[in-house]
This record gives structure tokens, C-alpha cells and sequence, in this order.
């Protein structure tokens, strides 16, 4: 009947929707490298792949991905239970924003300071972990914190393959009472909770490392 | 797999594109008018209605669409407002539609030339007036491109409809896949049906908002 009441019992799902999170963010945060460097290669066939990749993840609903990946698979005898299948399917959803937002990030970092390191003889690692990469993450931080709280809800939808997840257990909850509003909104209130730490924590982190690199790097 | 049974498929997937494209349409005639309230008060001068509409939108953003669906589909008969399947999804997505697309309406708004202001209020219109006819036109047409991004978001969101069993193209394309064991064929169809509507748009939002950064001559 009350609101709080509920909170325990659904925060057993935060493990759950925490772990999909993180792993199919680490996972795409990955692959997404070679998705960015490709995307900004020399070679138009790779340019072409890589754009391809990204409006194909753009296009299709999430829900979609998930569906072909659970249930899809099984037509080649491939079973994936849910959990590992939601990973994949975020994962591969984020490979494609992520890749998205390293662009954003690597063009963001002025030409003056790949000629300035060329110009300096710095070797292209060295121009890229010591000049490029430090300022591109002032841009990609941000966003790619916004990017994971996005994630956090979007992953919602793994309950309906089955997932363990916070709306999982909200699900089975409201099947056994007669308190859905209730229940569903405190679902929603747990989002929001585990939410708002995670944004404080990021503009935290972005303020810091802009302090630390960026005002080395101002003008 | 011959090609005319994956025809025959396609067919029966049409009436749930159909349904999809419906319930977008029901949820952008929801959505974009309390976008547009939302982004009035979010610019507003009174500071009480600024904290609440902030804190409205902030919830019905922080919540996951899907969870807002469920709120409105089996919470609300609760407190005895019960909505069909199909109605349900349009409130719950227009919300959600309105909540992100108000801080684009917004910018929309505040990039409306100051002086457009002035000459309404020089020419004595009403402040209704002034809004209605003379910023809100403007601002559409600054937001199109964005607000079309949205609406190409928010047609893929209509596949949650699956979950309170709305027989949108997902839906339709499991049911399909169950009674052809075509999992695989049949669910790949309907991505690639979300994908040859969203991607086209999308270029297309891109090409509308490409145009307009160019300086006007």
C-alpha cells in the first residue's frame, strides 16, 4: 500500500539493471574505437561501413535488436539466455553512439594541435595519448555520462525478454496485488534515484578534469 | 526461402507498420503541443511555475519510457482511468515526446530575433497574439529538424507498445515468427522495416537542418 514499501523489494532489481548497464557500456565503449577510427579513415569503403553500422543502429529500436539476438538466434539452434543477450544487444547499440561521441570528441580538439605536435616531431602515438586524447575527453566525458544514463533507461527493455531487471520485478510485484500505480511509480522513483547520483557524479568528474587539463590547454 | 513466401510476410506486417505510423501520429498530436507548454514554462518569468514544469519534465525524462507505459496502461485504472492499449501508449509516449522535446522548443523559442517581440508589442498585439502569431511560427521553423529527429526517435519507441500488447510491426512480426518458427527471418524483416523509414528521415532532418545553417541571403 505504501509508496516506500516497495522500494526494497525493487531495489533487489538495481544489481541486475546496474550490471546489464555497465557491461553493454564497457562492451560498446570498446568497440567502439575501431567504429570511430573507421568511420574517420582514409578509406571510403571503411567510411562507408562505419556510417552504415551507425545508421543501422540509429534505425532500429532497441527492443528490435534484443528480439533478433533472444529469439531470432534460436532459428540457428543459437540460444543465448536473456541476461547475455540484452548485453549484446546494448551493446552493440552503444558501440555505434559511442563511436559517435569519439568523433565528436576528436573533432572538437583543434588542428593547430596536430600540426603543433607535428611540428614538434612527436610520433603519432605520442600526438594522439599526450596532445589529442586528453583534450578529447573534456568533450567526450560529458557525453558519454549522458550516454550511460540514457542507457540506464533504455535497458528497461531487456524486461521484456525477461531480465531480472528493476521493471521485471515491478512487473511480477503488480501481478500480485492490486497496486500497479503505486508499484510502477516507485519503479520510476528508483530510476531517478539511481540516476541522479550517477549525473552529480559525472558533471563532478567533467569539472575536475577540466580543471586538471584544461586550463593547461586554454588558447 | 523463397521469395514469395517472404512476400507473403511483408504483407502481413503492413497493418502493423500501419499501426506503428498511427500511434506516432496520435502521440506527436499529444506530444508537441505539451512540448510546447513545457517549453513556455520553462522560460517562464513566474518562478513557481519554472521549478514545476522543470520538475515535471525531469521526472517524465528520468523515468524509462517503458515504465511510463506501464504506469499509464495498468496504474491509472487504479485511480479508475482506464485507457485501451492504443491510448495508453499514445499518452505515455506524447509525455514523454513533450518532456524531451521541450528544452528544443525552447531554444526554438529564445532564438526568435528579440526585435519580432518588440514589433508586436509596438504594434499594440495581444499577448496571445504575439505568441500565437508572430514567435511560435518562427520557432517551428527553427525546431523542425530537431523535432523531426525526435519524432523518427519516438516512431521506433512505439515498438514498446509490444509490452501491453498493442499489435504495432513488432508485435505483429513475433506473432508471425511464432507461428512460423521464422524467428530469425521474420523479427530481422521488421528491423530492417524500422530501419528504411528511420534512416531515410533521419538523412532527411539532416539535410532540412544543413540547409538552414547555411546563412540566409
Amino acid at each position: 500500500m505504501n509508496f516506500l514499501e516497495y522500494i526494497p523489494t525493487l531495489a533487489s532489481g538495481i544489481a541486475t539493471t546496474l550490471a546489464l548497464t555497465a557491461l553493454s557500456f564497457a562492451f560498446g565503449a570498446v568497440f567502439a574505437l575501431p567504429v570511430a577510427m573507421a568511420r574517420s579513415s582514409r578509406f571510403r569503403s571503411l567510411r562507408l561501413l562505419a556510417g552504415g553500422y551507425i545508421e543501422l543502429v540509429r534505425g532500429i529500436p532497441p527492443i528490435a535488436w534484443l528480439f533478433v539476438l533472444f529469439f531470432g538466434l534460436n532459428q540457428f539452434g543459437i540460444r543465448l539466455n536473456s541476461f547475455t543477450a540484452a548485453v549484446i544487444g546494448l551493446a552493440i547499440i552503444s558501440a555505434g553512439y559511442l563511436a559517435e561521441i569519439y568523433r565528436a570528441g576528436f573533432n572538437a580538439v583543434p588542428a593547430g594541435q596536430h600540426e603543433a605536435a607535428s611540428a614538434l616531431s612527436l610520433s603519432s602515438r605520442t600526438t594522439f595519448s599526450s596532445v589529442v586524447a586528453p583534450q578529447a575527453i573534456i568533450t567526450v566525458l560529458p557525453l558519454a555520462i549522458a550516454f550511460f544514463i540514457g542507457l540506464l533507461k533504455d535497458s528497461a527493455v531487456a524486461s521484456v525478454i525477461g531480465v531480472q531487471d528493476i521493471t521485471t520485478i515491478a512487473v511480477s510485484l503488480s501481478k500480485r496485488s492490486l497496486d500497479s500505480l503505486t508499484i510502477f511509480l516507485a519503479a520510476g522513483a528508483v530510476y531517478l534515484l539511481i540516476s541522479i547520483p550517477i549525473a552529480i557524479f559525472g558533471s563532478w568528474l567533467g569539472n575536475r578534469i577540466a580543471q586538471k587539463w584544461g586550463a593547461r590547454h586554454a588558447r | 526461402m523463397p521469395a514469395d513466401t517472404w512476400l507473403i510476410w511483408f504483407a502481413d506486417l503492413m497493418p502493423g507498420l500501419l499501426l506503428s505510423l498511427q500511434l506516432t501520429a496520435v502521440l506527436l498530436v499529444i506530444g508537441l503541443p505539451l512540448g510546447t507548454v513545457f517549453a513556455t514554462g520553462l522560460g517562464s518569468r513566474n518562478r513557481a511555475i519554472r521549478y514545476v514544469t522543470v520538475t515535471v519534465v525531469e521526472i517524465s525524462r528520468g523515468i524509462p519510457a517503458l515504465v511510463l507505459l506501464y504506469i499509464v496502461y495498468f496504474g491509472l485504472p487504479q485511480v479508475s482511468l482506464s485507457l485501451d492499449a492504443f491510448f495508453s501508449a499514445s499518452v505515455a509516449l506524447g509525455l514523454s515526446f513533450g518532456a524531451y522535446s521541450s528544452a528544443a522548443i525552447r531554444s526554438g523559442i529564445d532564438a526568435v530575433h528579440p526585435g519580432q517581440r518588440e514589433a508586436s508589442r509596438a504594434l499594440g498585439l495581444r499577448h496571445g497574439d504575439e505568441f500565437f502569431r508572430v514567435v511560435l511560427p518562427q520557432a517551428m521553423k527553427i525546431v523542425t529538424p530537431p523535432l523531426l529527429g525526435w519524432a523518427i526517435i519516438y516512431f521506433q519507441a512505439t515498438s514498446l507498445a509490444f509490452a501491453i500488447a498493442v499489435p504495432e510491426l513488432l508485435s505483429r512480426a513475433y506473432t508471425l515468427a511464432t507461428q512460423n518458427f521464422q524467428y530469425f527471418t521474420i523479427l530481422s524483416m521488421a528491423a530492417v522495416i524500422y530501419a528504411a523509414i528511420s534512416i531515410p528521415a533521419s538523412l532527411f532532418a539532416d539535410y532540412l537542418a544543413n540547409r538552414r545553417s547555411r546563412p540566409a541571403t
